[in-house]
């Protein structure tokens, strides 16, 4: 059945192209004067006759009209314009908005190219300059804080790296939120952060399940489409150059507070040394300097009243040191030419991002993009969108838990440099030489003698070298054939190649994890993945009466294949020697590869009633190889509809007023493995891992939103969506006991539910000729849960450390956190007194935690776990909800003449972050919070009262800390030179030059103890707000200069 | 029109054909790994898979970490690093076992509960097979080999589960899975022990030899594999007791006649270098028991050998109070492997903070090839264990000149490498026992699997508080929707789950 209908589609998809022919005699484009952009749906009119047409999704129209005709162009939000004919076969017209918001066009999610003002769905878009006011340093984070009901986390600085994504709420259990990404029309799986923004003309953001149904399988987290610019960015017969500079610098925002002095006893001759700590109870050699050595004999001790308050011998702050100050910058030059026929969009980007830590490089990246539109007839245009990638990213030292993978082996995690430079007491000299007989002198690995555990950060920072690279092409190719004025075909092939390679180099001398790698060890890993797709259309669009029909049908094709090689090898011959063939010990190799065919077949007809009602439904049928056997095709849907208020009913100092409503469903493919049984094979030994699930489904997300749309003072645009979501058969791996030998299976076995509401609010503060005020606001609210859970309630967390903390079970907020809890109240206490005890035995202290009396400031003072079912281990209870209460930004760009300021603020109110980080300091005694020795007597504790709370690495609520901050993203200062100035002053070719200040993350206010609020760690960095030893978000300032030609 | 039938021929045309190309089926094969039909599917394959268990097995015991948690508990060893729990798993006075599914210390018992089971099952489905008429060799010329093998695994894991659990499942080639219920530890090695009786049987049935991959090193042949189920078995019944009154109604007969049937060579595989440079046959234990940086060894094992040596650190050692003095100097014995097996250390790097009862002036350097380079035989079951159940059953028994035979053999270790006089040819009973146990401490220590922590339980050594066995996992709990229980802290000392008894 499904091969027949495939075939019956493909067959009318062949014949039907072959129907059609008509004459024009005039004909055009028409353009949104802001972006150049093309306007469908322009109704053009022959002035005084009903005789006329409306522009295609191309914004292209034909006409057969008198010669002595005066054309009328109008559409909703834009200045009506009137051009008489006069002889001339073409006619482009470019038309200038109206006000500020709603008149964008939107192609994401519909049939074909609609004005936000008709979306009967939720979708926004972010055009180019907005973007270009501060260029975001890549694809990845553009987005933060311009649209409500998107999560961007930068859950580390790491230059590379990218941004963990999520539209409204999870429709995943576990692993990322990310939406489907497609960029000109190619589905995109490379990393985002390898994409320039200069070269964008807009994103647009499908957001729920229903708007996304369009997209079905692979859409249940909504869908990304990024659109670059083309040639007609500049009008027929015209070129330009634009060419743009920026430098600067980056830093580190904030620093950790840590411990200054330390709870050991010091000799009575302490102060007669400089270099190191002097302690009690230990003999020193003659001639001692402090680091590593044999001769030290004894051991410390801790002093009599454990207090953090004894000073080092010598202090050494050591972000300073690894933490310094990196060189940003771009070199953009852009070509757009338009001979009317052909349109040539050519650009290149050079992006040196270097980071802030000492001897890493960061990432150095080169974007080139081609983009051609040709067209070969009126009726037959050709399309092209070519990008070509490359990019290196020189990291610094890092867990790498398990070789390449997760966002931990960018930098950080435990073991790795940040975790040893925070750890290492602060009177170790990091520069100390090695003993002799090492290879390498500088940098001695292991310089503290009292830990055997915490390694020199510079050692490995030094020595060892992480670097990847990654280069891809990124190809639509698109034919378009026109068979009559009102129905269209299109062929569209596209593919994502992307190639990543990881080379990690340990050299020969190199030491790390005691004396393990001293032969030196090469680490190489590759990713190969080729996205292939292919999709046949036919399109109408159409005006029958009083309706506006706009349809489509299509067929997608999908061959995806994905391929992993990756080597270890052992003990170099030579020093120098990083290839393979230098390997003198073991090699492990490891390989992987994995194929997606998909067939996705879908419909979508949207109808504009008199421009008031507007309705659009869709069908769409998927089958996917990633499906169980027995469950491969899957149905999605889509109805929705608007009513544009304001059209029927004329409301005072509204100018548009618009309710819409839709439901629609979409989902989720399995991943690669999930419905097979396995084996694990390592090393060609088999064992039991999987058991397969020929049942497994794909997830399936159905979204209701309502949303209202509004105009009003002429200066005031807002978008109000309330949406709800029920994501049911979300993947599970669902664990199983080990009796049957296998660790788990995959199974359809979690409902989620979320909740969002969003606003947008744009007012135009003052608009006049020489000042202008722009402010946006976005506001959301996320919620979501997991409303059953067919499946033991288990824990899921980041993997580092076996951090666990969010609980999964039914009812239950996704993103709660759960662990210990100390007892902060006498009322609380009362109910967990022991035998014979009173509530006048203890006393609540000044941490506020409840304490025996009589305790406070000893060693016996010890926090209380919360146990009130008296059964002698501590209650596991919700401690935390790493889910924000609201997220507001506020945008603004002033004008005055030629000069332009713009600020983004973001204010995330609440979602609380467990700090890891927090809590190993504790361990190590290196948190500020225990520094005793500027604080009031009665406040001091000793050391082990915060060993206590550091309780044994377990999650408790000590360490949750409130995640609220406000943050100036962004901010500009620039200045514009117009093209008449250089036509003065006698150098015409230069059209315009722009100059500016700009800074990125440039200020955060927040009571977060760590390096920054925007934080988390593991495979879903939107929902595991967890601080883990991560490379630090920092700050960025540079300046830019902007030429055009 | 000739401009439409010169490209729209050519649009046409890429768009059916591309159209009509990828119609393709939607199967895709995972060339990943293996399916069970692919697994089980041919003889060979069963072979292999069958052979694979011990590595398998080996990897799930050696890699994971319960050994070194529960050294540190028998005061073997003692560290006061967090890791794999070393850090609580000794202090004084002993802490509950923390069975909660986001405990620090969760994967020590999880870890090796599941992987044993993974590895178990895929024994079982190979004796299944055979059992149901699968022939491995022509004409199942290698069926017995198989099974004595399959058997000997079968019984070895159980064995293991039954020694460190306080219950388990036994689930063997024909268990139906859905019906399966919890039993104590006791069934658990009885069970184990009918396995490896299996295991001699169809060792009886004919000579056989497997592949010299099965276990790095080692031929496993007919006679190896009965000499070992004998062992183990002596092993199991002499291990299982939890108490010394349980120790003492031992069938010390049955042990003593399994041992004297037992293995006469050491037995493990030898390491192939270091787990960071690749190899596969490797014991974590050895490098973070041993490695100068990490555990230590606990004064009690010095103060054996040198009796005026102190037990505990210091005498104070549990209160933490500030003491004077650097170090205890070094031990002096007479016993020659105090020098060939220990290091003395000066400085002791471990945090006071955590108790001065982790703190250690020496360190095992026994073990250094296998610690720094992963070479050398990775003892699993030594001849001398073996020795050594026989002089332990024979004291039992009250055959105690037997006994000191074995003690007072100049070719084992206790005279070879410790360089001991003779145990007087009256010595009692206890002083005979005493001197097992000596040997099994000092010469076996590190060895094996969580010898060290039996051999405490069953003498009502463990320090008061300190849990006998370990509680089911939390998570395989979470997962059978049963409520989580743990052993183990002051308040649970009943000498049936949580150690009542003490050592100092």
């Amino acid at each position: 059945m499904k091969r027949t209908i495939s075939f019956l589609v493909c067959l009318l998809l062949f014949g039907l192209t072959a129907i059609f022919a008509q004459d024009i005699q005039i004909k055009g484009t028409v353009t949104g004067a802001d972006d150049g952009e093309p306007l469908p749906g322009v109704s053009v009119l022959v002035k005084g006759t009903t005789t006329g047409t409306a522009t295609t999704v191309d914004g292209e129209y034909t006409l057969a009209v008198p010669s002595n005709a005066t054309l009328v162009f109008s559409a909703v939000g834009y200045e009506t314009v009137e051009i008489p004919v006069a002889g001339k076969a073409i006619i482009d017209v470019a038309l200038t908005s109206k006000v500020v918001g709603l008149d964008e066009v939107i192609v994401a999610a519909m049939a074909t190219g609609t004005p936000r003002k008709k979306l009967t769905v939720s979708v926004d878009k972010v055009g180019s300059e907005e973007l270009e006011l501060v260029p975001a340093t890549s694809a990845a984070s553009a987005l933060q804080g311009k649209v409500a009901g998107i999560t961007v986390i930068n859950s580390s600085g790491n230059p590379g790296q990218g941004a963990g994504l999520r539209l409204r709420g999870s429709t995943q259990l576990t692993g990322t939120q990310d939406p489907l990404i497609i960029i000109d029309g190619v589905i995109y799986h490379g990393a985002l952060a390898a994409i320039n923004v200069d070269d964008i003309a807009s994103y647009e953001i499908v957001k729920g399940a229903s708007a996304s149904a369009l997209y079905g399988s692979r859409a249940g987290s909504g869908v990304l489409v990024i659109t670059s610019k083309r040639g007609n960015i500049v009008s027929e017969g015209k070129t330009e150059i634009r060419v743009r500079n920026e430098y600067g610098f980056q830093q580190l925002s904030k620093k950790i507070d840590l411990a200054e002095h330390h709870p050991y006893k010091l000799s009575a001759d302490w102060e007669s040394v400089d270099t190191y700590t002097r302690y009690f109870g230990v003999t020193y050699p003659s001639g001692y300097q402090g680091g590593q050595s044999d001769e030290l004999i004894g051991s410390r001790q801790i002093d009599y009243d454990a207090y953090m308050d004894n000073p080092y011998g010598v202090l050494y702050d050591y972000q300073d040191d690894v933490f310094t100050n990196g060189q940003f910058y771009t070199n953009y030059v852009s070509l757009a030419n338009n001979t009317g026929k052909t349109r040539i969009f050519l650009s290149f980007e050079n992006n040196k991002n270097e980071g802030i830590v000492w001897e890493t490089k960061g990432s150095s990246r080169q974007n080139f993009r081609v983009n051609i539109d040709h067209n070969i007839t009126d009726k037959l245009k050709l399309t092209s969108s070519t990008l070509f990638r490359v990019d290196k990213i020189d990291m610094p030292n890092a867990r790498e838990a398990t070789e390449y993978g997760g966002d931990e082996a960018y930098g950080g995690g435990q073991g790795s440099f940040i975790f040893n430079m925070l750890f290492m007491e602060p009177d170790v000299d990091l520069s100390q030489k090695s003993p002799l007989g090492y290879a390498f002198e500088d940098y001695y690995y292991l310089p503290n003698p009292w830990s055997e555990e915490i390694e020199n950060p510079k050692h490995a920072l030094f020595y060892e070298q992480r670097e990847m690279r990654r280069r891809g092409i990124v190809q639509n190719l698109s034919a378009n054939y026109e068979l009559t004025k009102w129905l269209s075909g299109t062929a569209d092939y596209s593919f994502d190649r992307g190639f990543m390679y990881f080379d990690r180099v340990r050299p020969k001398g190199y030491q790390a994890e005691r004396e393990t790698y001293i032969d030196g060890q090469l680490y190489k890993f590759s990713n190969e993945y080729l996205g292939q797709t292919f999709t046949g259309s036919l399109n109408v669009y159409k005006q029958l009466g009083i309706v506006l029909a706009k349809a489509k049908v299509a067929y997608m094709y999908e061959n995806v294949k994905e391929a992993n090689f990756g080597v270890t090898g052992n003990g170099l011959a030579a020093a120098e020697i990083t290839s393979l063939d230098g390997v003198t010990g073991s090699k492990n190799i490891e390989s992987w590869e994995g194929q997606e065919i998909a067939r996705n077949y879908f419909g979508i007809l949207d109808l504009d009633v008199k421009d008031r009602y507007l309705v659009s439904v869709l069908y769409r049928y998927d089958g996917s190889s990633l499906f169980g056997e027995n469950n491969r095709w899957n149905p999605y849907y889509r109805v929705s509809a608007g009513y544009r208020i304001t059209e029927d009913l004329k409301i005072p100092g509204f100018q548009e007023l618009k309710i819409r409503g839709a439901i629609g469903t979409s989902g989720q493919r399995p991943g690669f493995d999930y419905q097979y049984e396995t084996y694990a094979l390592a090393q060609g030994n088999l064992s039991k891992s999987t058991i397969g699930n020929k049942d497994l489904k794909p997830s399936e997300t159905t979204e209701m939103e309502i949303g209202l749309n509004a105009e009003f003072l002429n200066r005031v645009s807002l978008e109000v969506t309330a949406s709800q979501s029920v994501t049911k058969d979300a993947f599970v791996a669902v664990p199983l006991s080990a009796a049957t030998g296998y660790y788990a299976q995959w199974r359809n076995a979690a409902t989620l539910e979320g909740k969002s509401i969003e606003v947008s609010l744009g007012i135009d503060v003052i608009k006049t000729k020489s000042v202008t005020w722009d402010w946006n606001f976005t506001f959301d609210r996320v919620r979501q849960k997991v409303k059953e859970l067919d499946a033991p309630p288990f824990q899921v967390g980041p993997g580092a450390n076996e951090v666990s903390a969010f609980y999964l079970r039914d009812n239950e907020t996704f993103g709660m956190m759960y662990g210990y809890e100390w007892v902060k109240s006498l009322d609380v206490m009362a109910n967990q007194l022991g035998t014979g005890e009173t509530i006048e035995d203890y006393t609540v202290n000044s941490d506020g935690y409840v304490i025996e009396a009589g305790t406070e400031g000893t060693r016996a003072e010890t926090p209380i776990a919360l146990d009130q079912d008296g059964d002698g281990t501590n209650d596991f209870v919700k401690i935390a909800d790493m889910n924000a209460d609201f997220n507001l930004a506020f945008s603004n760009l002033f004008r005055f003449k030629n000069v332009g300021l713009s600020m983004l603020w973001h204010w995330k109110q609440g979602g609380d972050i467990y700090n890891v980080t927090k809590q190993w300091l504790y361990r190590d005694n290196r948190h500020g919070d225990m520094d005793c020795f500027d604080r009031p007597a009665n406040e001091k504790k000793a050391q082990s009262y915060y060993q206590t709370l550091y309780s044994a690495a377990n999650v408790n609520s000590h360490f949750v800390e409130d995640g609220t901050y406000l943050k100036l993203r962004e901010m500009s200062v620039f200045y514009n030179v117009t093209g008449n100035f250089f036509q003065k002053a006698g150098i015409p070719f230069i059209k315009g030059l722009k100059i500016g200040a700009m800074g990125r993350n440039v200020l955060t206010f927040s009571n977060y103890s760590g390096f920054d609020p925007e934080v988390s760690a593991g495979s879903d960095l939107t929902n595991y707000a967890m601080d883990i030893y991560n490379y630090p978000n920092f700050r960025t300032l540079t300046f830019s200069l902007e030429l055009t030609f | 029109m000739k401009t439409f039938n010169r490209y729209s021929l050519i649009f046409l045309l890429i768009l059916g054909v591309a159209t009509l190309i990828s119609c393709e089926d939607l199967n895709v094969e995972n060339l990943n790994n293996p399916d069970t039909e692919r697994v089980l599917g041919s003889p060979d394959d069963a072979r292999n898979l069958l052979e694979g268990s011990f590595l398998t097995y080996w990897q799930s015991f050696k890699q994971t970490n319960i050994h070194i948690t529960s050294l540190v508990a028998a005061d073997q060893f003692t560290c006061s690093w967090g890791n794999f729990y070393m850090r609580w798993a000794s202090a004084e006075p002993r802490l509950p076992w923390d069975n909660t599914v986001t405990a620090a210390n969760d994967q020590v018992s999880e870890n090796f509960w599941i992987w044993s089971y993974a590895a178990l099952s895929q024994v079982n489905d190979v004796i299944r097979l055979i059992q149901d008429g699968m022939e491995i060799g022509e004409g199942g010329s290698e069926n017995n080999g198989m099974l004595a093998y399959g058997y000997f695994m079968q019984g070895w894991i159980l064995g293991n589960i039954g020694l460190a659990f306080d219950k388990g499942f036994v689930v063997k080639e024909f268990s139906d899975l859905s019906t399966l219920e919890f039993l104590p530890y006791q069934a658990i090695m009885d069970s184990a022990v009918v396995s490896m009786e299996n295991a001699v049987t169809y060792a009886a049935k004919g000579e056989f030899e497997l592949s010299s991959t099965v276990i790095n090193g080692l031929t496993v042949n007919d006679a190896l594999i009965s000499g070992l189920a004998h062992s183990f078995i002596a092993r199991f019944l002499a291990l299982t007791p939890r108490t010394k009154a349980q120790n003492d109604a031992v069938n010390w007969q049955k042990v003593l006649d399994h041992a004297n049937l037992g293995i006469t060579e050491d037995f493990g595989p030898q390491g192939d270098g270091s787990p960071y440079e690749g190899a596969t046959w490797w014991d974590e234990n050895i490098i973070y028991l041993e490695n100068p940086g990490w555990a230590r060894i606990d004064n009690r094992i010095i103060n054996l050998m040198d009796p005026t040596y102190p037990k505990n650190y210091w005498a104070d050692g549990v209160s933490q109070i500030v003491h004077s003095g650097l170090n205890p100097g070094e031990a002096q014995s007479d016993d020659a492997r105090l020098l060939s097996d220990f290091e003395f250390l000066p400085a002791v790097d471990f945090r006071p903070e955590r108790g001065y009862w982790h703190f250690s002036n020496y360190r095992l350097q026994r073990f250094d090839e296998s610690m720094w380079l992963g070479l050398g035989t990775l003892y699993e079951f030594r001849a001398y264990e073996n020795e050594l159940y026989k002089a332990e059953a024979a004291a039992m028994l009250g055959q105690l000149d037997a006994a000191i035979g074995v003690l007072n053999n100049a070719d084992l270790p206790r005279k070879l490498r410790g360089e001991l006089d003779d145990l007087a040819a009256g010595a009692s009973k206890d002083d005979i026992l005493k001197a097992v146990f000596y040997e099994r401490d000092i010469e076996l220590i590190a060895q094996g699997f969580l010898l060290g922590f039996y051999d405490m339980r069953r003498r009502d050594m463990l320090q008061p508080g300190q849990y006998l066995h370990y509680p089911v996992p939390g998570k395989e709990l979470e997962t059978l929707g049963l409520e989580i229980y743990t052993f183990g802290g002051a308040a649970k000392a009943d000498g049936v789950n949580t150690s009542n008894g003490g050592w100092f």
